[in-house]
């Protein structure tokens, strides 16, 4: 089967031949490969070392889920937190260089710091950091509530009901003592309280969480939620 | 024994940096299409670069059944998939932001024309006019160049049906920016 000559080859608009050409001309900022080169390099380490065993398949989603939730939304420190639970993997800037030390670098940079530390008025806004829990589950198996508490607290939203979105988002972090989906929920958290109509709040802790975060992926999607600059 | 002879070589071993490499590689090569296809079927910059990250989590996993030369197919294909699953989770955020974004641009052709940026916003518009299923084939023909089988084999659907979908995405994209000459035309003889 022949296919048909290209539009752009054929010249029959020049508006038609604009728009494409600009389409074609379209890329993507410099950050964005960046970014994509550090998941590779994290994609990699956790697809290798997880390989070919059954445990290895439940490692491999909750990996994934914490690198949605924690790389992809913006904090390195779910997928940090994982590697730091496996079994001796070698750390990511031994894998690759110098994306591996870049990851590392934003998942040391990425932690909120402890209430202790927080002086500023503002800062005491944001949700309180992960706190030890009674039982140490099984790495996978904790990856993989963490992924459903956020599931739960997400479906609380879409279904418009934003007091038991917060509630299940306090009951997220009371559960786990490390918060691989740290900054979603913050981000759930400020989307169930703008849902019940408590602006001032949502904006209070959009703009904590931006202090915090100005360079996350995620610090857009607050923007766009709070109308903060 | 067709079977055996078909199957996927599988490497028995494979280091760290292997897979490393081979997937650093793989962005090095794919990156740019990959982002302009995820961005043209209509995800926001952010959703793009998630849905680019989810496409390497995938592609890692599958790393040793991927064949050289089938690389960027996976990736494209993976990232269709992505897509369609992360413009579902984003439905209601894209809307608002879109809302937000919202413009009609009231430029003269000629400057449409000679103005890239304006071009780009346009097209954007149009591409995002039209239902997904012909707009993501269109995207992968007109401007990322794939054959028809290609996108066939990609999307999972019958090359025929792959032709007729494209039949119909070029007249839809013909019909939607007729109308936008026109009006601009109309525009700047009233002027």
């Amino acid at each position: 089967m022949n296919d048909p000559e290209r539009l752009l080859d054929r010249h029959d608009s020049e508006l038609a031949g604009a728009l494409l050409r600009a389409l074609k001309a379209d890329a993507p900022r410099a950050d964005s490969k960046r970014r994509a080169l550090a998941a590779a390099a994290f994609a990699a380490a956790t697809a290798k070392s997880s390989a070919g065993t059954a445990a290895g398949s439940l490692l491999g989603s909750a990996a994934k889920w914490a690198m949605v939730g924690g790389l992809l939304g913006g904090t390195l420190a779910g997928g940090g937190a994982l590697l730091e639970r496996r079994a001796a993997p070698p750390p990511l800037a031994s894998v690759v260089s110098p994306a591996g030390a870049r990851m590392n670098e934003l998942a040391q940079s990425e932690r909120v710091p402890p209430p202790s530390q927080r002086e500023t008025p503002r800062a005491q806004e944001l949700p309180a950091p992960p706190r030890p829990a009674a039982s140490s589950a099984e790495p996978g198996t904790d990856l993989r509530e963490q992924r459903l508490a956020i599931e739960a607290a997400r479906q609380e939203l879409s279904a418009g009901r934003a007091d038991a979105a917060l509630a299940k988002l306090d009951d997220y972090r009371v559960r786990f003592p490390r918060l691989a989906f740290h900054q979603e929920s913050i981000v759930l958290r400020i989307e169930a309280l703008q849902m019940r109509g408590d602006h001032a709040s949502a904006r209070s802790l959009g703009r904590t969480f931006l202090d915090a975060n100005p360079d996350s992926p995620l610090a857009r999607r607050v923007r766009s939620l709070t109308r903060l600059p | 024994m067709l079977a055996e002879s078909m199957a996927m070589p599988v490497q028995p071993a494979r280091s760290r940096s292997t897979a490393g490499d081979r997937l650093r590689g793989m962005v090095e090569s794919h990156h740019c299409e990959l982002w302009r296809f995820l961005k043209h079927l209509g995800l926001s910059e952010t959703d793009v670069d998630e849905a680019i990250q989810e496409v390497l989590l995938v592609a890692a996993e599958k790393l040793d059944a991927i064949l050289p030369d089938r690389e960027r197919a996976f990736l494209m294909g993976t990232a269709y998939r992505v897509a369609k699953r992360t413009r579902g989770r984003y439905a209601i955020r894209t809307q608002r932001e879109s809302d937000q974004e919202d413009f009609v641009d009231e430029a003269p052709l000629p400057d449409v024309l000679a103005d890239q940026g304006r071009a780009r916003r346009l097209a954007e518009q149009v591409l995002s006019s039209m239902p997904l299923e012909l707009r993501s084939i269109f995207v992968l023909y007109e401007i990322e160049e794939l054959t028809t089988a290609e996108i066939a084999g990609l999307i999972g659907i019958p090359i025929g049906t792959a032709a007729s979908r494209l039949r119909r995405a070029r007249a839809d994209f013909a019909a939607r920016v007729s109308r936008i000459d026109a009006r601009a035309r109309f525009k700047e003889r009233e002027r």
